[in-house]
């Protein structure tokens, strides 16, 4: 299962990022592997989405980066 | 006996923290008014530093870093924090810094505050953001938290600005906080290379070294291919390094966390409840549209009572001038040249204002990261970020701030895309030529209710501009390369909403405005001292001659002039330099359906677009044969060409010169805002190049098929 897949409102643990590159950006904005995340706001037509992080913040990633992310719902 | 802060001798102290932690209201709560921005050696990213005056009277230098969630940096603003931190000789380099704790993202901010911990650096941690974390139902056990961390601690509210106090007091007990370094731990044979050559104090350190090298302007091309070598040799993967690194303290960082802080409660903050309304897939976009058009709004209408003030204001200190100076040349020079110059800027600082003083609000408020967010998907189409919005609303003031504000988009090809195109969007120097030609040609009858025809007009000529904006992107797109390094990621933080804090917002109008008069400014002035020059200068015999015929004229006929000295500058004009430059380009004009005095008008635009109308009002001034008195529109109306008896502006070259217009890169001070950013004259080439071919191409067709 990808983060697009998931609806709003949804938790998942973060699996795999698949890519590295987002997966240090990601780490270093404090959502590394194995946090779990909810998703936040999907936009209209495979814009970005949001996800929210266990302490409650906001990020947004392109839909393109999102669904190469692999996740294990809860 | 000294006291402990002259012990310490603190000078310089640089801020650190997360985006969106408070660090920049704290450095306004500390600085206020006491600011500058510079640039850091090497890189176009503004740098603020500002003066701390403490309540004993010592004065401090603060330096507001970039907003960085960790030294492992990935985009130029973001790199701008590793030379301080590890250049010796930088000369930012800090005596203390205050770090900044977002409560709200406890383990997140400890990340840098662990990350900075590695250099020798005196730290005071500074923890902000207590009422948001306690929105979200998250208790800090302060006393535990400062306990653990073993650093001078003061918890502060930046916005309200409490607790500054206690920022002084504990400088003051830093003295003995000064560490000699102690012997390197390093773990990884490379590392121990490394050191070898470089000496490093921890494993950290040579990560930093490795990962950063190729961007650390401090070290030598040596030490550079040294370090290459070394990441050749033990097949290091760079990103690998830095993730792990991370990882392995978010790790600790999190359990860390879990012993003074409790775990946020299930509330809906005020942030989700307001991002329902204005993340909604259709009412979010509605509200978009309705801010934009009331963004517009205000920067047109509540922008024109200054303007005609300072458009009044200045041709009464140029009338008044003229009759105090003696007659000469140097007061030509002084009038025609210098204070019409500074008009020429003054002019754009209401709009420019209103701007800024929205963009502002909207950006402190949390609003403009949601704009990014709902209009990436449309903008990455055309090639663009959801970041280049503020770039492109901006260009509709002035494109020399917009294209500064263009330094956050951390991708390469899409920032140098969003600075390609932005140009294209009607600046409000464009207005007043739309405006001359609209009411000389389209009839003010009223289509759908108030709207009249002539405002749908110049509706469709701004989006024109945007939609020329958005399919120059695209191409762009296609033709530039691929981003290599940096990709092109869209990764960003949606922070929470707040009330905007006025004095930022000020702070930021005043930084903004002056950037503008400054850097716009020279420009401009230099380019109308040069036209003017070049205007009032011919080869002599030429103005000789000029001046003898217009004196036999006005004899014949002095119907044809308000005075002999107007026939006579006409005249003049005509035999001047410029008058050559006009003369010489009408060939290639006049498939578009230009004389040369358009022509000379086209050329003076280039200091700045606006400097149209006032060519065209002093070549038109004269050799109006039917009456001496009018407005610069009814001379217009009535122009023939001399030699067919036709009308000069027609509907098709009043089209024509409107599309020329609203594409043409006519504007000096853009070009050289773009060398400056893109540290290249080719970038400002290719700019000047494809605007002004798609101006003089469109403006062709246009011309060619409406008359």
């Amino acid at each position: 299962m990808v983060l697009t897949d998931l609806n709003v409102g949804e938790k998942a643990i973060i699996e795999n990022f698949n890519n590295p590159q987002v997966e240090l950006v990601m780490t270093d904005m404090g959502c590394p592997l194995g946090t779990t995340i909810e998703l936040y706001h999907k936009t209209l037509s495979n814009g970005p989405i949001s996800i929210k992080t266990a302490s409650g913040n906001l990020l947004a990633i392109r839909s393109n980066e999102a669904k190469n992310l692999t996740i294990r719902k809860q | 006996m000294t006291t402990t802060t002259q012990a310490l001798d603190i000078k310089h102290i640089a801020l650190l923290g997360n985006p969106n932690a408070g660090k920049s209201s704290l450095f306004n709560a500390l600085t206020g008014l006491n600011q500058k921005v510079g640039n850091y050696s090497g890189v176009t990213i503004d740098k603020n530093t500002g003066t701390w005056v403490c309540s004993d009277g010592k004065a401090v230098e603060l330096i507001d870093l970039p907003g960085i969630y960790s030294l492992f940096a990935k985009s130029p603003d973001e790199r701008v924090v590793l030379d301080p931190l590890f250049n010796l000789e930088n000369k930012d380099r800090p005596d203390l810094i205050f770090l900044v704790l977002d409560a709200s993202n406890l383990t997140r901010s400890l990340l840098l505050l662990d990350q900075i911990r590695m250099f020798n650096f005196p730290i005071v941690v500074v923890l902000n953001m207590l009422d948001v974390a306690n929105n979200r139902g998250v208790e800090i056990d302060l006393k535990k938290l400062e306990q653990k961390i073993n650093l001078p601690f003061v918890a502060i509210n930046a916005r309200l600005q409490t607790g500054l106090e206690a920022l002084e007091e504990a400088i003051q007990t830093l003295a003995s906080a000064k560490k000699t370094p102690s012997l390197p731990v390093l773990t990884e044979a490379w590392e121990q290379e490394v050191h070898e050559q470089i000496p490093v104090q921890n494993s950290f350190h040579a990560k930093l070294l490795v990962s950063q090298a190729e961007h650390l302007q401090f070290l030598s091309t040596t030490q550079k291919t040294f370090l290459a070598r070394i990441v050749d040799k033990y097949q290091l993967n760079l990103i690998e390094l830095q993730t792990q690194d991370s990882q392995q303290r978010l790790n600790k960082l999190t359990a860390f966390t879990a012993q003074i802080a409790s775990v946020p409660k299930n509330v809906v903050t005020l942030t989700e409840r307001l991002d329902k309304v204005l993340l909604h897939n259709i009412g979010g976009y509605v509200i978009f549209f309705t801010i934009l058009l009331f963004v517009f709004q205000a920067i047109f209408n509540l922008s024109t009572p200054p303007m005609d003030w300072i458009e009044n204001s200045f041709s009464a200190v140029s009338a008044w001038l003229a009759n105090q100076l003696p007659e000469s040349l140097l007061t030509d020079l002084f009038i025609d040249g210098i204070v019409a110059g500074i008009g020429g800027i003054v002019i754009f600082i209401p709009q420019i204002v209103i701007l800024f003083a929205i963009i502002s609000i909207l950006d402190e408020t949390g609003y403009m990261a949601r704009v990014m967010f709902l209009t990436d998907k449309t903008m990455s189409r055309f090639g663009l970020n959801g970041k280049s919005i503020v770039p492109l609303i901006s260009g509709t003031a002035c494109a020399v701030p917009a294209i500064m504000a263009t330094r956050n988009i951390s991708s390469w090809k899409e920032r140098l895309t969003t600075i390609m195109v932005t140009p294209l969007m009607s600046c409000a120097a464009r207005l007043p030529v739309y405006i001359i030609f609209i009411s000389l040609i389209i009839p003010s009858t009223a289509v759908f209710g108030p709207l009249s025809l002539q405002s749908l007009v110049l509706a469709g000529l701004y989006l024109g501009g945007f939609l020329a904006a958005l399919i120059s992107g695209a191409i762009f797109n296609k033709i530039l390369p691929n981003d290599t390094k940096e990709d092109r990621f869209f990764i960003m933080e949606l922070p929470s909403y707040k009330l905007p804090q006025w004095k930022s917002v000020g702070i930021t109008i005043y930084q903004k405005t002056s950037d503008f008069v400054w850097e716009a400014g020279k420009i401009i002035i230099a380019i109308s001292i040069i036209l003017w020059v070049l205007a009032t200068y011919g080869p002599p015999a030429a103005m000789q001659q000029a001046e003898q015929e217009a004196i036999e004229l006005y004899q014949v006929q002095p119907e044809l002039a308000e005075s002999e000295a107007a026939l006579i500058a006409s005249k003049q004009l005509e035999a001047s330099y410029i008058g050559h430059v006009g003369h010489f380009i009408e060939p290639a004009i006049r498939p578009l359906g230009y004389d040369w005095k358009i022509g000379i008008a086209l050329i003076t635009s280039f200091a700045a677009r606006e400097v149209f109308v006032s060519t065209m009002a002093t070549i038109y001034s004269v050799g109006d044969a039917d009456g001496t008195e009018g407005t610069l529109l009814d001379k217009l109306r009535s122009e023939t060409n001399p030699n067919t008896g036709e009308l000069v502006f027609s509907t098709a070259t009043s089209f024509s010169l409107l599309v020329f217009y609203l594409f043409a890169m006519q504007c000096m001070a853009t070009l050289a805002i773009v060398q400056r950013e893109t540290k290249s004259w080719k970038w400002p080439m290719i700019q000047f190049v494809y605007m002004t071919a798609l101006a003089y191409f469109g403006a062709l067709l246009t011309y060619q098929f409406l008359s």
